[in-house]
């Protein structure tokens, strides 16, 4: 017999954890995968940082700088600031999901974890909201956290004469908030959904990249054409107009117009986009709990 | 008390029945279930633990799989046969993960994850990224990952697979030690016959979704036996005595002038050996009971000539 290292056993008498609280395990372990190495998550953070930073630096110095936007319409420069780093921050959640959010499921398949996941008593909801939260989480640091520290630079480097001045003002932070967590329910539930639905990390990524850039621009042009709002398909698109209604910036950065889709249908889009991505994940999900363990059925 | 007990148990897909009201009370240390492909060794394994719906009555552990899935679940450990890990980790993470998912509280998984690998015999890697190990060296990963948890009872499903006579041979080792080190019992399902024969004291066999038999290794392979079917070794001679057994309604085949194998006809013991030797003066220098192999005992219990 060959030796046998033991560092001697006792067996586990203390309580374990309640079934339905692992979903945090999970929760966390999908926070910490992302923040692994740096191109998964760090980078992304960094630049949406920068992208504060800027806005930023643009309110304090450039308050009450006039901007012609076009279209007949002018601004100021802090006014456009949010609106424009909301657009920003948009960008750089579809660039983390490429790193990492059209990728996590995917990866789960191809490597086998679903058995290490449903051989112990983790059940689909608990995998579901585990991934969906550590990931929301993520993103919601960029869509979230970051329009929010804007809105209160916004707040806070405006000269008020008086309280009566500053509460409307206030309103900008739930306003903020609000459009926050539309966009990071899509840019969370849609890339996942896509990684559930094809179990190879390439092709996952390859897709979702393709329904954003090629689909939802292929959608906006024959909107246009056929005079519909099929440019709410388009996920970067119907969320910048929801940003453009909630903040009041008809206009893009690249002097676009974000106000022609209605916001019902915009909402309507990402919300329906969003909820069928994460019925295809608990389908996909109940089908791995049944077949993968002790292999397939 | 019973590790599993099965009452009627059934399971259809469509128009197959994979398990046909399977009824058996399985105890043991280290339990071979045996059955070639196909056989519903699977869909019983997901049954027990709760994975999939059934007809019929089954519990692990005392407890019902039907109803209390979640909690057999966190009471039993899975070592799958195909590659289970997440990509990117390290063995100390991946046990850490393991205990976690299964209750433990985050520090006592992670002394338990580095026990579980040390038991594994895979300690001076376990920093190292699993993606990279060689077969072996997951086969021990999946061990202990199966391990952390501390359960009253594992499963392993093929955990030989892919090794070579070495590492099989230390695998082997650790799991039959496993009952005494660690108080669990073993559900071991593989089609590697002389591993069973190595290492379980209990069998399971299942053919087309029934059970075909429930014992002991020596009840298995003694089943056929008898004690009546015998090799016998003397001093000289060895057709001298064929001759008088078969007069005595034995049949007999000489392998060697000191060996014969002798099986006995009904209602005889190894007495009539001894009379019919003492009677045409031949020493008698051994009698063993003749077993079959576990591989021609498998064949016949399934229904296969071998």
């Amino acid at each position: 017999m060959s030796e046998i290292h033991d560092l001697g056993y006792k067996r586990y008498a203390g309580t374990r954890q309640e079934a339905s609280r692992r979903w945090r395990v999970i929760m966390r372990n999908t926070i910490a995968n992302g923040w692994q190495t740096f191109f998964r998550y760090k980078a992304w953070l960094g630049a949406a940082v920068i992208v504060t930073a800027i806005a930023a630096v643009f309110i304090f110095i450039a308050t009450s700088k006039t901007w012609h936007l076009g279209h007949g319409i002018q601004t100021t420069f802090a006014d456009m600031a949010l609106p424009f780093a909301l657009d920003l921050f948009a960008k750089i959640a579809f660039v983390l999901s490429l790193r990492l959010g059209a990728t996590i499921i995917a990866q789960d398949f191809a490597s086998g974890a679903f058995v290490f996941y449903f051989a112990r008593s983790t059940r689909p909801i608990d995998y579901l909201l585990g991934k969906l939260t550590g990931y929301f989480l993520l993103v919601g640091v960029i869509l979230i956290g970051g329009p929010l520290l804007v809105a209160l630079m916004r707040i806070g480097f405006t000269g008020y004469k008086d309280v009566s001045e500053l509460i409307p003002q206030l309103w900008l932070i739930p306003k903020v908030v609000a459009v926050g967590i539309v966009g990071t329910i899509a840019y969370t539930a849609i890339p996942l959904g896509f990684s559930a639905m094809i179990a190879n990390p390439r092709y996952s990524l390859g897709v979702w990249a393709g329904w954003y850039v090629i689909a939802g621009s292929m959608a906006t042009a024959i909107g246009h054409a056929m005079n519909l709002p099929l440019g709410a398909l388009d996920i970067g698109h119907a969320f910048h107009s929801v940003t453009a209604y909630a903040l009041g910036n008809p206009i893009g950065i690249f002097g676009q117009r974000l106000d022609d889709l209605p916001l019902a249908a915009c909402l309507i889009s990402l919300g329906v986009q969003s909820a069928l991505a994460i019925g295809a994940i608990m389908v996909q999900l109940r089908h791995a709990q049944r077949s993968g363990v002790g292999g397939s059925t | 008390m019973n590790v599993v007990e099965l009452t009627d148990l059934s399971k259809n897909f469509a128009l197959i029945k994979a398990l046909d009201h399977v009824t058996a009370e399985i105890t043991g240390n280290v339990i071979g279930l045996l059955g070639p492909n196909g056989s519903g060794k699977s869909t019983m394994l997901k049954c027990l633990l709760g994975l999939i719906p059934f007809e019929g009555s089954a519990r692990v552990l005392g407890l019902s799989s039907a109803t209390e899935g979640s909690a057999i679940r966190d009471r039993v450990g899975y070592m799958p046969e195909q590659e289970a890990f997440l990509s990117g980790m390290n063995a100390v993470e991946l046990c850490t993960y393991a205990g976690e998912l299964s209750g433990l509280p985050r520090t006592e998984a992670m002394q338990r994850a580095h026990a579980a690998l040390y038991y594994a015999g895979i300690e001076d890697k376990r920093y190292q990224p699993v993606d990279g190990y060689s077969t072996g060296q997951k086969q021990r990963v999946k061990l202990a990952q199966a391990l952390v948890h501390d359960p009253e009872l594992l499963f392993l499903d093929e955990p030989t697979n892919g090794l070579d006579p070495r590492s099989r041979d230390e695998m082997l080792d650790l799991i039959v030690e496993l009952p005494g080190r660690r108080g669990c019992s073993i559900i071991l399902s593989t089609h590697l016959l002389p591993d069973v024969e190595r290492i379980c004291d209990h069998a399971v066999i299942m053919h087309q979704g029934a059970l075909k038999f429930v014992g002991t290794i020596d009840e298995l392979r003694g089943a056929y036996g008898d004690d009546t079917a015998l090799t016998v070794e003397v001093k000289a001679d060895a057709q001298k005595l064929a001759d008088v057994l078969s007069a005595a309604g034995a049949t007999c085949k000489v392998s060697s002038p000191v060996q014969l194998s002798v099986d006995l006809p009904p209602h005889t013991t190894t007495e009539l050996v001894f009379r019919q030797a003492r009677a045409v003066e031949l020493q008698i220098r051994g009698i063993e009971v003749r077993r079959e192999s576990i591989e021609a005992a498998f064949l016949r219990v399934i229904g296969v000539a071998p």
